[in-house]
This record gives structure tokens, sequence and C-alpha cells, in this order.
């Protein structure tokens, strides 16, 4: 067992973790954060995306040793953020999803690709969530609702949607 | 921990991380045969999830500050073998590399391109990887460090086949030298549905020397290379004349393999489609502009 230091939505955690262990693993299991959600398992679907040092990355292919000293944010962390909210809000008013599976994924993402390049044009939006799946087929909705969340991103505006 | 079985769990190792260069060949050399070196880890957990390997140690090299370089000097663009895809994407390769740029933009996705490197890509040693054909067309050459010493040698012949690699157990490919010249280039990849390539072209075009690289990847276990001379490309004559030389050779020389995904005949047009695409891209542009 090694000690890995890391701060998970804002709060500083020492966590035990074995040498092979995943970090989607020690998410869901020691700490309990379930919005990360557990599918392929091999990097393919990106459900278990979260947001190492503000980059998104797939936790299930990561080892947990390997994030020591990172900062990582799910969707619960971003609960309390103004602008994620809003893209929250963005992603309800536009139905944005059915099952509601892939949702906390492509809010995670979407908020990374938004904070990153609030100037994103369409295409660049397509291309930065090209890493999660969503077998309901929502995607033209999700678009559509990061697509208007981007103003607020940019100047804080809120009269798009 | 886990609820068991392949694909969720990895096989028991010891996990070593060096902070530097030194302490990393050293325990390299150390470990020789029992080892991997993981830098995104994207593709080794992929492999150990399988079983497909179980190594004793698994070295990570992401606090290894000299792997994490990405300089220019002396006309050669350096990539370490730590630096992710993504910060080669948005570094200045853009125009200067056109067929690295478009490589690096197929390879999985924008998630994966956070966590994987160049040099991963490269060392995976897969037959459908992006990597390896744009670095052989662009004539890249890899740098290859041990313990006592270290050796430069052309990125073309590398890879032996499905998972094999031309680098001894205590070696690790640290570096890839990228000549910049003037050069036009794309990369173009057919994939259907999954994101590894049927087919690939990677063509590289060295404008002041006159004379192109064409790699048809994914198709075979390693690329082929098509030169100018194999098919007799005359710069001085007619577009069309030159296409139907090449068209010719593809016929002739090109056998890719038969497989769940693909029959060879259809591979086969992929290619002649997508070398047609690439030669059109770089030649007719560049006539274009004269």
């Amino acid at each position: 067992m090694k000690e890995i230091r890391i701060n998970v939505n804002g709060v500083f955690r020492h966590v035990m973790v074995e040498d092979n262990e995943i970090l989607l693993d020690t998410l869901r299991t020691r700490l309990g954060i379930t919005s990360v959600k557990a599918a392929c398992w091999r990097g393919e679907c990106g459900l278990c995306t979260v947001l190492i040092d503000n980059k998104p990355m797939k936790s299930c292919m990561l080892l947990s040793v390997e994030v020591d000293g990172s900062e990582i944010l799910t969707a619960e962390g971003l609960y309390n953020n103004k602008r994620a909210r809003v893209l929250m809000e963005s992603f309800v008013k536009h139905g944005a999803m059915q099952c509601g599976f892939c949702t906390p994924a492509f809010v995670t993402t979407a908020h990374s690709a938004l904070s990153s390049n609030p100037d994103a044009d369409d295409q660049e939006i397509s291309e930065k969530l090209k890493g999660v799946i969503c077998r309901c087929g929502t995607y033209f909705q999700i678009k559509e609702a990061v697509k208007s969340a981007r103003a607020f991103y940019k100047d804080g505006s809120h009269e798009t949607f | 921990m886990s609820f068991g079985g392949p694909y969720f769990t990895l096989p028991k190792f010891k996990y070593l991380r060096p902070d530097s260069l030194e302490e990393l060949l050293s325990s390299l050399h150390e470990h020789s045969g029992n080892a991997k070196i993981m830098s995104g880890g994207v593709g080794l957990l992929a492999f150990m999830k399988e079983r497909l390997t179980a190594p004793e140690y698994v070295i990570s090299i992401s606090k290894v500050p000299e792997l994490k370089t990405l300089q220019i000097k002396g006309g050669v663009l350096a990539v370490g073998a730590n630096v992710h895809l993504s910060e080669l994407e948005s570094s200045s390769i853009k125009n200067s590399l056109p067929t690295l740029y478009r490589a690096v933009k197929n390879i999985a996705d924008p998630t994966i391109r956070n966590m994987g490197t160049l040099v991963g890509d490269l060392a995976e040693a897969v037959p459908w990887g992006d990597a390896y054909p744009a670095l052989i067309s662009m004539e890249a050459e890899a740098e290859i460090s041990k313990k006592s010493s270290s050796r430069v040698v052309p990125v073309n012949g590398l890879v032996l086949g499905l998972g094999q690699i031309n680098v001894d157990d205590d070696e690790i490919i640290s570096r890839v030298l990228i000549p910049l010249r003037k050069v036009r280039g794309t990369y173009l990849k057919f994939a259907n549905g999954s994101e590894y390539g049927l087919a690939t072209v990677a063509l590289t075009y060295f404008t002041e020397e006159k004379r192109f690289n064409l790699v048809i990847g994914s198709a075979s276990e390693t690329p082929v290379t098509i030169r100018e001379s194999d098919v007799d490309w005359d710069f001085d004559k007619d577009f069309g004349t030159n296409v139907e030389k090449l068209e010719r050779y593809l016929q002739l020389n090109v056998n890719p393999v038969d497989d769940l995904l693909a029959s060879s005949d259809f591979r086969k047009n992929v290619i002649r489609y997508l070398s047609l695409q690439a030669v059109k891209e770089v030649f007719l542009d560049e006539r274009d502009q004269n």
C-alpha cells in the first residue's frame, strides 16, 4: 500500500492505495464519488472522465499512484462552480440526456473545453466532446446545450437561453 | 478491491517512479526483462487488463524532467518520451510539420491525447498505430538510451511486427528527433467505426529536394514506404500521368492483409482512394499557388 495525497473536489485527501489500483476504483469505492461511472474499463466510452489538473482524462486508464499530488475535479465538485451550474442548467433546458448515465462525463468534459477556450467554435466543441459516448444518442442536444452556455463562460451573460 | 476478472483489474506489480533519467536507466538495467515503462499508460494498462502482459515492475516516467522536453535545436524538433499528444497538438507543428499534426489529430480522442504520448504510440508497436507511419514519412530518428550509452537510429525499421520492437529490455526510446525541413504533407485515415484505421496514408513532400515519402500504414504488419523513384514520379510532367503511374504501382505492389475487419480487396481500394486524395492535397495545392 502507498499513501497518495490528492485534492478531490477542493478537499485534500490522504488515501492508501495499492500499486495496481485504478483511479476509477479509488474514486468510486474508497472515496464514494459515484458521478464517475464505470462502464467499459478500457478507455473507450469516456464515462469515467474526470478533470486532472483541469485536463479531462479517463480515470479507468490511470493508476491511482500516478495522480499523487494532483487536483481532481468531478461533477460533484462542479456543483458549486457558478459557470458549471449554468452549463448544467443548460443541459436540463435542452433535454441533453435520456438515461443520464453519461451526463456527468459530458458536463466535466464540456466544462474543461469551455474554460480553456470560451471562444471555441462549434467544430471545436464537437471535437473536444469526442472522447465521451452517449448510447441514447442525444449528441445534438448536448452540443446545443454546450453552445448556449458558451456566452456565460465568455462574459458572464446569461441571456442566451 | 474491484469486481475481479480481467478487464476490471490489473495484475499485481511493483510501481517505481524515478525522479531523473539516470535513476530511470539504472532501475531499467536492474530489472531488465521484468519491467515495462509507462508514459501515459493508455496502451500498457489496456494490455495488462487483458493479461497480454504482466510485468513484475512498472516504471513510470511521469516525474523524469529530461523526458518532458519539447524543443527545437539545430533544425530538429526533439519530442521527449513524456510529451503528451495534446501538448504537441497545441505547439507550433501545425504549419511546420503538417504530417505529424494531422497524424496526432487522428490518434484516439482528445481525452486520450491528454494522457498518451507520441513515443508511447510508437513503442506500443501495433500495426494500426498512427505515429509510426507518420514518423517514417518525415524521416524521423529515435534516440534510444540505456545505462551506459545511447544511440540514434532511423525510426524506419524500429517496429518489427505486432508488439515487437527493435529496442532491448534495458533500453528506452528517450526522444524522437524530427528534421525540420521545408515540407508539405498530410495524413489520411480510414477507420470503420473504431478509432483504429483500416488503412492510413502518410505523405511528406520535401519541397526543396523534390522528393516524397508516401507511407501506407494499418494495412500490413509493418508500413509500406513508396518513394518518388519507385513510381517513377516526374515533377516536370503532367499531374494526371504521374497519378496513373502511382495507381499502377499500388495495384501491382501493395498487398494488404485480409482479416476480420476488412478484406484485402476492400483495403486495396481504400489505399488507392486515400493515396490519390493525399497526392491531390499535397501537390495540386502547390501547383495552384505557383
